[in-house]
């Protein structure tokens, strides 16, 4: 069963981008979704401003890099101008979330060194961050999203020290995406119910071309994302 | 045969042995359709199955039987727990049904996943959740329930984490293993939540019942990074931020207190 919530917010902050900045995003949707299979390369290497997340295992770790990279401004934000009402439990768990986010990106621009992207830039038009509601949907949109990409992301990788890696950051976005589910619905079954864990107990993945597609919105920087491995 | 079917068939006892060969007798073509069914392919045959099953299929049974250990001890702890009267608060049903669920499903998914490569499931493994006395008021006292609880998901993270490497030359069973990882960290965030822990784990303190389940937690060195040198964040969040691995001895280290002996 589709996460209908998020997929319904997420096609309404698209169509809302869309309409104020068709240019803008419609390029930069193209390019990380779709481009690579209909534009030759000269083309993506010739867009000025576009970052290539490489190719091989290097393109998988600047994949997650440029992830990790958004939820970290994300939740940088949220914390920077917290919502009206944000209560005490709410204040600590997107604070650890945003120190977490934070270590993620120093831990990939250490272990990538010149090999990692450079700092991508974001566009959050689409985020209210004086409303708790837009903010905690997009948080959760933003965990699950992280989630699926990693268990994907999962059989790309060939260094048995990069899975293990990937493994010790996916069940913290496991735990993050969880505990944002609760407070959206304290106590209910949505952290771990239909929308996100399927009839045989299986949680999201999702191939980099569909997460591509999910984040496209909050992405300026087009991204060329051609050198990633296929499955 | 149907996901019920399944169920009913993985909810046999170990003593059940005519009732569990006769479900599966008549659900031996209809295994066929779940197995072609299931998410990415799982099924033998499937070019995702990889080199592992096809060089080596008992290796990968076992780590999936492995596997299986765990998810049934989860999957019972969570039926006894849930079926005795008074022990889960109305307020925390909903959460504690949906992690047994999804364990449940795990069962029947493993043990569909190692006839599919061709192993033999094992179901043989009785459990004592008391920990030979551990545990004692585990299904009288709703506070020892949750810590095991959280316990057993925090070891399951770990040992899905260490597991993963070993199927690598399979993409279907890595990704399947992976997307079961991150449903028990889910799991135990929701869990420690309720016991009125943070989600996440800071360093290595042990709030569970059993420090081999914490030991580590507190690395801050990955792949050769020291995040303490190139990180501004405390070390207690560079610790929260990445959970940790356990080996199986590690984990069997855990659990063996909670297998009932053979008689």
């Amino acid at each position: 069963m589709p996460d209908t919530d998020s997929a319904a917010q997420i096609d309404a902050v698209r169509s809302g981008i869309r309409r104020r900045s068709l240019f803008k995003f419609a390029g930069a949707t193209v390019l990380a979704t779709t481009a690579a299979g209909l534009l030759p390369r000269s083309v993506l290497a010739q867009r000025p401003g576009g970052v290539s997340l490489g190719t091989g295992e290097t393109a998988v770790l600047n994949y997650a890099f440029a992830l990790e990279q958004l939820e970290a401004e994300f939740y940088t934000l949220v914390m920077k101008s917290p919502y009206a009402g944000m209560n005490s439990r709410e204040r600590q768990v997107l604070t650890d979330i945003r120190d977490h986010e934070i270590a993620h990106t120093d831990f990939y621009r250490a272990a990538l060194g010149s090999s990692g992207i450079p700092k991508l830039q974001f566009n959050w038009s689409a985020v209210n961050f004086g409303d708790r509601t837009s903010v905690l949907t997009t948080a959760r949109t933003f965990e699950d999203t992280g989630v699926s990409a990693y268990n994907g992301a999962g059989q790309l990788l060939r260094d048995p020290q990069h899975l293990t890696i990937a493994g010790k950051i996916v069940s913290v976005e496991a735990r993050h995406a969880a505990i944002i589910h609760d407070l959206l619905e304290p106590r209910g079954s949505s952290f771990a119910g239909p929308g996100v864990i399927d009839d045989f107990g299986l949680d999201l993945a999702a191939r980099p071309s569909e997460v591509m597609k999910k984040v496209a919105p909050f992405i300026v920087t087009p991204i060329d994302s051609s050198g990633l491995p296929k499955a | 045969m149907n996901t019920n079917e399944l169920l009913d068939l993985m909810s046999a006892g170990p003593r059940d042995v005519d009732r569990r060969d006769a479900l599966l007798k008549a659900g031996k073509a209809g295994l066929q359709i779940v197995l072609a069914a299931l998410p990415l392919g799982l099924a033998a045959g499937c070019a995702g199955i990889g080199k592992l099953v096809a060089n080596d299929p008992k290796r990968a049974a076992d780590v999936l039987n492995f596997a299986l250990l765990l998810e049934r001890r989860e999957s019972e702890f969570y039926k006894i727990g849930l079926e005795t009267p008074g022990l889960v608060p109305a307020s925390d049903r909903a959460v504690i049904e949906q992690i047994g669920r999804n364990e449940t499903r795990h069962v029947v998914f493993l043990t569909t996943g190692i006839t599919g490569i061709g192993g033999v499931p094992d179901t043989s493994t009785q459990f004592d959740h008391t920990g030979a006395g551990k545990v004692p008021d585990v299904f009288r006292n709703y506070r020892s329930f949750l810590k095991l609880a959280q316990t057993n998901e925090e070891t399951g993270v770990r040992a899905y984490k260490g597991q993963a490497p070993f199927l690598m030359d399979s993409p279907t069973l890595l990704t399947a293993a992976l997307r079961i990882h991150s449903s028990e960290g889910r799991h135990v965030a929701l869990l420690r939540h309720l016991r009125g822990l943070k989600g996440w784990i800071s360093e290595s303190q042990d709030t569970g019942y059993s420090p081999i389940t914490y030991q580590g937690e507190s690395n801050v060195t990955h792949g050769g990074v020291n995040l303490s040198s190139v990180s501004k964040i405390s070390h207690r969040a560079l610790t929260e931020a990445f959970d940790e691995p356990l080996t199986r001895a590690q984990v069997m280290a855990v659990v063996s207190p909670f297998i009932r002996k053979a008689a």
